[in-house]
């Protein structure tokens, strides 16, 4: 079974992704709508957050986070710069998220090629690959649609930007607070990248002939790895 | 069937999510401080600071060298004008006068010495004149004679030249023998005393500027000279008030007045900008006041007599007109557009757009930049009254 156009394959990557993939093979093409739909939505929710927050509480919150141990001289400091560039943060938001999202792509693409060559009968080039990846990012649209709900229903400009992580395995399950060595890594950790890692799974499985368990483990490894390495950094 | 169980459980769990991480923010009305617009008087001011000094003072340097044998006086002590305060040892100097004397009466006896020699001259002159004329005698000789009294007389107004000379350097070494004795030039309070017996004082001459012995000032008036910045100065008029917090009395100023503005810019020690000198009379009082005490001073330089006011942070600016959040009885807020007059550092007249009683939000800042039309505030009782 696979999905018969674009429309049907962006629905289905959420439901039955394998659907998705299986579609995909054939037409490469869908992952521009869905590279230009997920940047698209990126940036909006983006832009809804800075254009709504309050540029005084977003500098407090800012300087709170990058001066946990900083001098009252240092604080001042840090302070002055971000009320510099706090009028150009929404456009280092929007465009530096969507480069980043191009360039992280880039990086997993020829992981995923990489990877693909253990399974000699796979014989996609990087294009397909760069593809792929961005399908496996597509629960991000969700994470940003979640922001943009979330930024519009707010009540009050006195938003912080650890709203962007919501849905992190800090926020939803730990609760650590600024300063603790693990608080950056598990507020970047969230339910959205994990969802994406299965999705990578099954697409991994769908393109190869990787038993399931092979996949997931190629499809988690990245993270395994840059995860693993800032644990020990943390603790260190 | 199964499926769609899962994925509705799943978008009940994401809403859920959303629903919890709602931002929620302080649905309360923000708490207030509120001041009234009262009616007053506001002085625009400019700060400056500087050091007291005494109106009148006299610094006693040595116009001799010498080393010093008495001093009569000490710090702090009331002097009267003529008053000795200190001697240097006068031996050189008596001894000097002595020695004038000695030349003075030296060239009195070497004119009387001439005059005599004169004498007897004019006497053989009258003699060889009558031989001369009877033929008994030279012309040769006559002549001699004649020649011998003209240089006598030249001899005796030399002398008496002299005599001047020494006189004249009897009265300076008498002069400088009354200059080693050190009298208080005027009335007053010996500020300060720098010298001590044994000590040598020097004379001042073109390059080195001579010891200083003493500082005789007149304590009952006592000025404050400021260095007034060069961007405030054209705000200074002579008669200006002026407020005087010295360091030891740090919240009771003194009043005083502007009695002389400096007519040229001198470079501050230790800072790039230019000052110029402002003297300030202080009015007389009781409390004790020390020449050199730093002070800063309140000059002020425009009053508005009896005008609307409000504290200065009630006072909103968007673009070029000004505006305040006014309380209305059900404590909402208004924008109401005011005109400003002159301000203080901490008030700000009004010309036009509220009357006096009404209430005015004036703080805190952060939630008094994000208030609107219509919202509701609670009124704090603030810690700090507003307008005095």
């Amino acid at each position: 079974m696979k999905s018969s156009n674009v429309m049907t394959a962006l629905v289905d990557i959420f439901i039955s992704p394998s659907k998705a993939f299986n579609g995909l093979k054939e037409a490469k093409g869908w992952s521009f709508v869905a590279f230009i739909l997920l940047a698209g939505i990126l940036a909006a929710s983006m832009f809804a957050f800075y254009n709504k927050a309050d540029p005084q509480f977003l500098i407090d919150q800012q300087v709170a986070v990058a001066s946990v141990d900083a001098t009252i001289a240092e604080q001042k400091m840090i302070r002055q710069s971000m009320e510099q560039t706090i009028d150009l943060q929404v456009w280092f938001a929007m465009i530096g998220g969507i480069i980043g999202l191009a360039v992280i792509n880039a990086l997993m693409a020829g992981y995923y090629l990489f990877v693909s060559k253990q399974d000699p009968e796979a014989n996609y080039g990087y294009g397909a690959w760069y593809g792929f990846g961005v399908w496996t990012m597509m629960p991000m649209i969700i994470s940003s649609l979640g922001l943009l709900i979330l930024v519009l229903t707010a009540s009050t400009d006195q938003i912080s930007q650890s709203l962007f992580n919501y849905a992190s395995i800090n926020q939803l399950l730990i609760g650590l607070e600024i300063g603790h060595p693990f608080y950056t890594l598990l507020e970047s950790l969230n339910i959205f990248s994990i969802w994406g890692i299965f999705i990578a799974a099954i697409g991994l499985k769908s393109w190869t002939n990787f038993t399931f368990n092979k996949a997931l483990l190629f499809a988690a490894l990245p993270s395994i790895v840059i995860y693993g390495i800032w644990t020990v950094i943390a603790l260190v | 069937m199964k499926k769609a169980i899962i994925i509705g459980l799943a978008v009940t769990a994401f809403v859920a999510l959303l629903i919890s991480k709602q931002v929620t923010g302080n649905k309360d009305a923000p708490e207030m401080h509120i001041a009234e617009v009262e009616q007053g008087n506001i002085a625009d001011s400019i700060l400056a600071s500087g050091n007291l000094v005494f109106n009148t003072q006299v610094q006693l340097r040595s116009e001799v060298t010498g080393r010093v044998a008495k001093v009569f006086v000490e710090e702090g002590e009331s002097v009267t004008e003529g008053d000795i305060l200190m001697r240097l040892d006068t031996t050189a100097f008596e001894s000097e006068v002595a020695r004038n004397k000695a030349v003075l009466r030296a060239t009195e006896i070497d004119i009387k010495h001439s005059e005599t020699r004169l004498k007897n001259i004019e006497r053989q002159l009258s003699r060889q004149k009558e031989l001369y004329e009877v033929g008994l005698a030279g012309q040769e000789v006559y002549e001699n004679l004649q020649n011998a009294r003209d240089l006598a007389k030249i001899d005796i107004e030399a002398k008496r030249e002299a005599y001047n000379q020494a006189q004249a350097s009897l009265l300076i070494a008498e002069d400088r023998l009354n200059k080693s004795v050190f009298r208080a030039p005027m009335s007053g309070l010996l500020a300060s005393v720098n010298i001590k017996e044994g000590e040598t004082v020097i004379a001042g001459t073109t390059n080195i500027i001579g010891s200083d012995l003493m500082l005789v000032a007149d304590p009952s008036a006592i000025l404050a000279e400021l260095r007034v910045d060069e961007t405030d100065i054209a705000g200074i008029k002579l008669d200006q008030h002026a407020d005087i917090y010295a360091a030891a009395y740090p919240n009771q100023p003194f009043t005083g007045k502007v009695i002389n503005i400096g007519t040229s810019a001198k470079n501050q020690a230790g800072s790039q900008g230019l000052s110029f000198k402002v003297k300030v009379l202080l009015d007389a009082t009781d409390r004790q006041l020390y020449a050199g005490m730093s002070c800063r001073a309140e000059i002020a330089t425009s009053i508005a007599e009896n005008g609307l006011k409000l504290p200065i942070e009630a006072i909103q600016k968007e673009d070029d007109s000004y505006f305040v959040w006014k309380l209305n009885a059900d404590n909402t807020v208004t924008k109401t557009a005011v005109t400003v007059g002159i301000s203080s550092d901490i008030e700000q007249a009004l010309t036009s757009g509220v009357s006096q009683g009404d209430r005015i939000v004036i703080g805190p800042a952060r939630p008094l930049s994000s208030l609107k039309e219509g919202d509701t505030v609670a009124v704090k009782n603030s810690p700090e009254k507003g307008a005095k």
